[in-house]
């Protein structure tokens, strides 16, 4: 049955431990100074491309294939882990059907019936 | 009378024909954005070669974002109609979302790396991803514990209603707040050199049906667990489960 109480109560327990988390960060976040002379104009606001060859002092490349390499090593363990889920639960469930389908006698009516005493 | 739950089909997985080709169109997607980014968008004249996680790094959180936010609104429609088709795609969106979340918060630091000298800062942006990170991680296990009863679904529904809250704050922190993260495409800056863009806005496509077609796939999958826990209850009162 549909309790709009129950729901409030879960709505509002769920609410307290989200909200009180996210103001906390926000406060922190606020009272973060920035660093010595920086202002909220440093931050890049663009990306231009570089002319003529690239120089750099700390490389790039191994963070790039780290960053590329777990991207998509996550998203194939995660379709793999659905692609196991999806066989066992079809397994499992066409095992039920054939069960609840199978003609069967009623083992607890017959139960009941051979303890009763009429 | 009432048909029984195994002669029944509404409570299947949906059927959709047009999956292996939305799996085609993604593999061609995937190609398209890997030969755009290594290929043709030109290395950035700061960061050099490492900004190129940029193509990845921003989608997986646009991902990340319409993960949570399927989420969220389905376990509102779910808290409102009790319905479980919705629990399941509340359930799917939540699991998606935290996976590109999780893309995110590691691609990020690896950019950070080159970028600030180091893997982690205190910055607003980061801050409040980590916190949506956790909000739907919280929810995650919540519903992990074998057999869900209802106060818990209802529970999970209302943490991710109110994780929702997050993201416009993860959005407009940069904005808002100071920081350091680069606010390439929010901000009012420069913006991308032109020859980056169609590298972004591939990735942005392929990120967007990658999330849509995964989402479907596990919220079809749980429609199944949900029928098989119905199932099981109908065999449970036929005196069946010592056969099964």
């Amino acid at each position: 049955m549909f309790s709009y109480r129950r729901s409030s109560r879960a709505l509002f327990l769920a609410g307290a431990l989200t909200l009180c988390p996210i103001a906390v960060a926000a406060a922190f976040a606020q009272d973060q100074e920035p660093a010595e002379g920086a202002t909220a104009g440093d931050r890049a606001t663009s990306f231009k491309a570089v002319s003529g060859a690239v120089k750099e002092d700390v490389p790039g490349g191994p963070l790039l294939v780290i960053a590329y390499g777990f991207v998509w090593v996550a998203v194939l363990g995660y379709v793999l882990r659905l692609g196991r889920l999806q066989t066992r639960v079809e397994h499992s469930l066409g095992d039920l059907e054939r069960a609840l389908q199978k003609p069967h006698v009623d083992k607890a009516t017959d139960a009941s019936a051979a303890v009763s005493p009429g | 009378m009432t048909q029984p739950l195994s002669q029944r089909t509404d409570t299947q997985g949906p059927v959709f024909p047009w999956l292996p080709l939305l799996v085609v169109a993604c593999a061609l997607c995937l190609c398209a954005t890997l030969y755009e980014i290594f290929g043709v968008a030109p290395v950035e004249l700061q960061m050099g070669i490492v900004q190129k996680i940029f193509y990845f790094h921003v989608p997986s959180a646009y991902a990340m974002y319409l993960g949570f936010t399927v989420s969220a609104v389905a376990s509102a429609v779910f808290l409102a109609t009790r319905n479980e088709r919705w629990d399941a795609i509340a359930i799917a969106g939540a699991e998606v979302g935290s996976l590109f979340c999780l893309v995110v918060l590691v691609t990020g630091p690896l950019w950070a790396r080159k970028a600030w000298g180091t893997f982690w800062t205190w910055d607003p942006r980061l801050t409040t991803t980590l916190l949506a990170g956790m909000v739907f991680f919280a929810y995650l296990v919540l519903r992990s514990f074998g057999s869900v009863g209802e106060v818990e679904k209802r529970f999970a529904a209302g943490l991710a209603v109110f994780g929702l809250l997050d993201l416009p704050i993860i959005h407009f922190s940069v904005q808002r707040w100071r920081g350091t993260h680069p606010t390439v495409i929010t901000g009012n800056g420069g913006g991308l050199h032109p020859d980056m863009r169609p590298a972004l806005f591939i990735s942005f496509f392929l990120f967007t049906l990658l999330a849509a077609l995964l989402i479907w796939q596990r919220a079809r999958i749980e429609r199944l667990r949900q029928r098989y826990e119905a199932l099981e209850i109908e065999a449970a009162e036929r005196g069946l489960l010592e056969e099964t």
